[in-house]
C-alpha cells in the first residue's frame, strides 16, 4: 500500500508521512518541472482555432485541463520529492 | 431584498469570526498567528481565499468582456501553474524557519537572515507601499460592488457606504480574534464565493441555451473572443504573465498564513488542491464575462457579472452575488490588514520601541490598533482613488513579483548579501516608479514599448540580476547555518526497546 498514491492522505491527512528521499533538501528535478509545464501552458499551436468542444472554446477547456494536470503534478511532487527536514520534529 | 440579502451574510459573517475568538489563548503569538495551528483544510481555503480579491469576480469576468476567453490562460491558468511552485519551495521553506526561529514577519526573518536592521526597514516601507493599493481594491471593489448592484450611480446604494461596510466588518472580527478569525471566516467565504460563482453561472448560461449555444453565438457574432488569436495575444505577453503569480511569494499575508500551519504537511493539501480551486474560482468569472459581450457592448457603466445578473436573475441572486463579492473581497482584505497590523506591531513598535521586549498583551493591543488604523486609512483613500481595479492590481503584483528574489535568495542561496538584497529592492523601485510614470502617459493596459511585454518582464530579471551582482562583489555572509537544513537526511533513530 505505501507505494500507491492515497488521496485521503492529501485531504484531511496532517499526519507527516515516511520520508521518501535521503537527502534533506527540495530535489532539483521539481524545478525542471516548471520550464516543461510552460511549456505546455504555451499550446500556441491551438490559439487560432475556434473549435467548440462539450461547448467551450477549445483553448479555454485546454486550459482547464491544463490546472488539472498541475494538480496531478503536484500529487506526485508531495509524494515523491517531500523533504524530510519538513516533517522533523 | 439585495441588501438584506449582503446585510445577513455579514452578519453570518460576524459570527463566524466571534466563534473563532472562543480559543483565543491571549499570547501575541495567538493573535497574530493562531499558535500555528492551522490544519490542511482551513489552510488550503484561507490561502484560496486570501489569493482572490474583487478581481477575481469583477474585474476578471470585466476582463474576459474586453478580451474574452484569453483572461483565463493570463490570470487564471497561469497562476494554477506558479502558486504551487511558490507553496512547496517558499511556503514550506518559511513555516520550517518560522518555526524554528520564532518569526512573526517577513522583515524579522530578513533582518535575522542578513543581520541588518536598515535593510528590513527599508524592506518593510516598501511592502507597506505596496500593499496599500492592493488593500484598495478589496475597499474599493466593495462599495463599486454594491452601488452596480442596487441599481448604479444614480440610484444605488453610495459606494463609500458599501466600503464603510466591508471595512467595518471587517475590523470587528480581524481586531477581535486575530488569525484564528480571519481563517475560520475565510474557509467559510471560501466555500461562499465558490458556491455564488457556480449558481450564477448555471443560471445565467441556461439563459443563453447553455454553455454551447452561447459560446456558439459568440463565435459567430465576436469570433476574436473565443480564439487566443495571434494578433492581440501575443507570446510575450502570455509568457510574461506567469511572472505576475510569482508575487504571492512575497506578500506580508500569505507569508503570516504559511507560518500559521500547524505542521509542513498541512501544505500538501494545498500544493495539490490548489490549481483546482483556482480553476473553479475563474472559469466562472471569464467565462460569464466573455458571455456578456452578446447583450451587452462596451462601453459599461458598470461590472459586467453584475449587469448579466440583474438582466438575468431575480434579486435573490443579485443579493447572494453581493455576498459572493463581499466574500472574495473581506477574505483578502482582513488577511491584509492583520498583516501589516502584525508588521507594524513586530517590526517597527517592538523593535524599535521596546527593543523586542512588549508583553503578549501590548503586542495584541498594538496589533489591534494597526489593523484599526490601516483600515481606515483604506476606506479614507479608496474615497479619492480613480485609478480602476484593474490597473491597481496589476501594479501592486508587479511590485511583489519584483521583491520575490529576495526572498528566494535569503532562503536557498547562501552567498547572498545584505548588499545584495539592497540593490535588488532598490531596482524594484526604480524600475517600478518609472514603468509607473510611463503608463500614465497612455490610454489602456501599458506594456514595455508596446511590445507585449508587461512591465514584470523587465521588473524581476533586473531584480535577481542586482541580487546575483551586487552579492557575488561583496564580502559573503556569516555565521547562516542556522537558515538552512544540513545537507543530509539524518540517520532513523534505533526505536526504543522497553
Amino acid at each position: 500500500m505505501s507505494g500507491q498514491l492515497k488521496f485521503s492522505a492529501i485531504i484531511g491527512n496532517d499526519e507527516p508521512e515516511p520520508p521518501t528521499l535521503n537527502h534533506n533538501h527540495h530535489p532539483r528535478w521539481v524545478l525542471l518541472l516548471i520550464p516543461i509545464l510552460v511549456l505546455v501552458f504555451a499550446n500556441f499551436w491551438l490559439w487560432e482555432s475556434d473549435s467548440l468542444i462539450f461547448g467551450l472554446p477549445v483553448n479555454l477547456l485546454y486550459h482547464i485541463g491544463f490546472c488539472v494536470l498541475v494538480a496531478a503534478v503536484m500529487l506526485v511532487v508531495v509524494k515523491r520529492a517531500w523533504p524530510p527536514y519538513l516533517d522533523k520534529k | 431584498m439585495i441588501l438584506a440579502v449582503v446585510i445577513a451574510y455579514l452578519l453570518v459573517v460576524t459570527v463566524v469570526g466571534v466563534l473563532g475568538h472562543r480559543l483565543f489563548r491571549g499570547t501575541g503569538e495567538d493573535y497574530f498567528l493562531a499558535s500555528r495551528s492551522i490544519g490542511p483544510f482551513v489552510l488550503l481555503m484561507t490561502l484560496v481565499g486570501t489569493n482572490m480579491t474583487a478581481f477575481t469576480m469583477l474585474g476578471a469576468s470585466g476582463e474576459a468582456h474586453r478580451q474574452g476567453i484569453r483572461v483565463f490562460a493570463l490570470m487564471g491558468s497561469s497562476s494554477a501553474l506558479i502558486i504551487p511552485f511558490l507553496f512547496y519551495f517558499i511556503g514550506t521553506r518559511c513555516w520550517w524557519l518560522g518555526k524554528r526561529q520564532g518569526y512573526l514577519t517577513q522583515v524579522q526573518f530578513i533582518r535575522n537572515r542578513y543581520n541588518s536592521g536598515a535593510l528590513g526597514t527599508l524592506l518593510f516601507v516598501v511592502l507597506i507601499l505596496l500593499m496599500l493599493p492592493y488593500m484598495l481594491i478589496g475597499v474599493k471593489g466593495g462599495g463599486d460592488a454594491l452601488t452596480a448592484i442596487t441599481g448604479g450611480q444614480m440610484t444605488g446604494v453610495p459606494s463609500w457606504v458599501g466600503s464603510l461596510l466591508v471595512c467595518t466588518v471587517i475590523f470587528g472580527y480581524v481586531t477581535y480574534g486575530g488569525m484564528r478569525s480571519t481563517a475560520w471566516v475565510n474557509t467559510f467565504q471560501t466555500v461562499v464565493f465558490m458556491v455564488v460563482g457556480a449558481v450564477a453561472f448555471f443560471v445565467i448560461v441556461g439563459r443563453y441555451g447553455g454553455i454551447g449555444g452561447a459560446m456558439e453565438t459568440l463565435r459567430e457574432t465576436h469570433h476574436d473572443l473565443v480564439v487566443f488569436g495571434t494578433g492581440r495575444f501575443r507570446t510575450l505577453q502570455m509568457l510574461s504573465y506567469l511572472l505576475l503569480p510569482l508575487s504571492i511569494g512575497a506578500f506580508p499575508h500569505l507569508f503570516s498564513h504559511w507560518l500559521s500551519a500547524k505542521n509542513a504537511a498541512a501544505f500538501r493539501s494545498a500544493i495539490v488542491l490548489y490549481p483546482l480551486c483556482f480553476a473553479v474560482v475563474w472559469f466562472p468569472s471569464v467565462a460569464l464575462g466573455t458571455i456578456g459581450r452578446i447583450d451587452f457592448p462596451p462601453p459599461l457603466d458598470g461590472p459586467i457579472l453584475v449587469k448579466l445578473i440583474l438582466s438575468n436573475a431575480g434579486g435573490l441572486l443579485a443579493g447572494c452575488l453581493g455576498a459572493g463579492v463581499f466574500a472574495a473581497i473581506m477574505s483578502s482584505l482582513d488577511s491584509q490588514s492583520l498583516a501589516l497590523g502584525t508588521m507594524f506591531t513586530q517590526d517597527i513598535v517592538r523593535h524599535y520601541g521596546f527593543h523586542n521586549k512588549l508583553s503578549e498583551q501590548r503586542q495584541v493591543l498594538f496589533g489591534r490598533v494597526f489593523v484599526a488604523l490601516f483600515l481606515l486609512l483604506a476606506f479614507l483613500c479608496s474615497l479619492v482613488t480613480t485609478q480602476s481595479i484593474f490597473a491597481l492590481g496589476v501594479w501592486s503584483l508587479t511590485g511583489f513579483a519584483g521583491l520575490l528574489p529576495i526572498f528566494v535568495g535569503a532562503l536557498y542561496w547562501k552567498r547572498s548579501t545584505k548588499q545584495g538584497a539592497a540593490a535588488a529592492i532598490l531596482t524594484v523601485v526604480a524600475l517600478w516608479a518609472y514603468f509607473f510614470s510611463q503608463s500614465l502617459r497612455i490610454e489602456g493596459a501599458y506594456t514595455v514599448a508596446g511590445s507585449g511585454l508587461i512591465p514584470a518582464g523587465v521588473i524581476v530579471p533586473a531584480s535577481v540580476l542586482a541580487l546575483i551582482i551586487v552579492s557575488l562583489a561583496t564580502a559573503p555572509p556569516k555565521e547562516i547555518s542556522k537558515f538552512f537544513p544540513s545537507a543530509v537526511q539524518p540517520e532513523p533513530r534505533e526505536p526504543d526497546v522497553a
